[in-house]
């Protein structure tokens, strides 16, 4: 068995991950207090610090994104999405603030179940699947905004109806900052599928 | 094929855990939950005693073989406790030319004992023409509180106005102290039907 050298583990990005996830522990209070704040800033920096900790284990491990059984990105994406539907569930964010256990699994299952698959599956899945879920992201928070501004009842029942109406003019906000930050994505240089990097130019051969 | 068998592995406990999480895809939100656990196996409530709008202490009760329909309310509350109490009244009256009030008590009962004393509720129960006879209007006692909120599943949190946000239902109790059923304040048909529904 091999000894990890601590140093490529303590990464730069290893540290962002821990300090994330212990940003997102400390502040917690404040965090949840506003379903605003609890689902679309703690939530996603949980799901990021995920993303950094895969980024800091795949220099030290290789192989730590499975190519063998996640080689098209297909069963990594899987796991994101039914993590992300979990949490989705609007009993799933009243356990966390009602239930230790849960909560506990949120600050686990986020970063470890969402943020770190994606990392290792996004840039291998097809460009045309990335395409379905942007657009489908952007979709699903409309379709979310619109229920919670349009839902005649209180969907948590640890938040007010007023901050679900918030939370509802908030997913709007995210759907169209989405759609404005993929859309210009557009109009810069094409990024490596497999590293996430933008590509040196190519340039054209020309037959004289 | 092996990437393949991942994925369908995946989806197989990815669904299971959603078909748990939910219920069985019958209750995404709590309150919802709520009914679907009391519909598989009514949960007991335990006893408590009511300060009512007279002053007197009154036991939280369902009469020999009927029901005891509770809602939560506080008596400062602008919105829902008042189209609460009018709902109530509309559910007295069905019960009444029904015939079915001799098998039912109705409770609107505060959980805000620091400003609902006898003199508020009282005040709230002429609003509402509560008579005490078969719907009573009362206070938790600061000792029974929490364990009453929480065995009903009652959920209050601060509105920042100096009020309370709460779910609003009317519970159904039976005489052996167990919770029967969750109904929407504003649907009287399936209160009736539960009411008329006992053996």
């Amino acid at each position: 068995m091999s000894v990890l050298p601590a140093g490529k583990i303590l990464s730069g990005q290893a540290a962002l991950a821990t300090f994330l996830i212990f940003a997102c522990a400390v502040l917690r209070t404040p965090l949840e207090a506003d379903p605003v704040t609890h689902m679309l800033l703690q939530l996603p920096l949980l799901a990021w610090a995920g993303w950094f900790l895969a980024d800091a284990i795949s220099p030290v491990w290789p192989d730590a994104g499975l190519s063998r059984l996640n080689d098209n990105g297909i069963p990594g994406l899987l796991i994101v999405l039914f993590a992300i539907a979990f949490w989705m569930l609007p009993r799933s964010i009243d356990g966390a603030l009602t239930s230790i256990p849960i909560e506990i699994a949120k600050f686990i299952t986020v970063p470890l179940l969402i943020g770190l698959p994606l990392r290792w599956s996004w840039y291998r899945v097809p460009p045309l699947l990335r395409g379905v879920l942007k657009s489908n992201a952007i979709s699903m928070l409309g379709v979310l905004a619109w229920l919670y501004s349009a839902a005649p009842v209180r969907v948590c029942n640890s938040y007010l109806v007023e901050d679900q109406k918030r939370l509802s003019i908030a997913f709007l906000g995210a759907a169209i900052g989405l759609a404005i930050l993929w859309s210009a994505r557009l109009f810069l240089p094409p990024v490596d599928t497999t590293t996430g990097k933008p590509t040196k130019p190519v340039r054209r051969k020309r037959f004289a | 094929m092996r990437q393949f068998l991942t994925a369908v592995a995946i989806a197989v406990i990815g669904t299971t855990t959603l078909w748990y999480a939910t219920d069985g895809i019958r209750a995404v939100t709590t309150e919802g939950a709520r009914r679907v656990q009391i519909a598989d196996s009514p949960p007991a409530v335990s006893s408590a005693r009511l300060l009512d709008n007279t002053g007197e202490t009154i036991n939280l009760v369902a009469p020999a073989g009927g029901v005891a329909l509770v809602e939560f309310i506080y008596t400062t509350c602008p919105t829902v406790c008042v189209s609460a109490g009018i709902l109530f009244s509309q559910l007295r009256d069905r019960l009444t030319e029904e015939g079915l009030d001799s098998r039912a008590r109705l409770f609107s009962v505060s959980f805000d004992p620091e400003r609902d004393g006898p003199q508020a509720l009282a005040a709230y129960a002429d609003i509402h023409g509560i008579d005490g006879r078969i719907w009573k209007v009362g206070v938790l006692r600061n000792a029974d509180l929490p364990r009453i909120l929480s065995e009903f599943g009652i959920t209050v949190i601060d509105d920042n106005f100096g009020g309370y946000e709460h779910n609003a239902a009317v519970h159904v109790v039976d005489s052996n102290r167990r919770l029967i059923g969750i109904h929407d304040i504003d649907e009287i048909p399936g209160v009736i039907a539960a009411v008329r529904g006992l053996k």
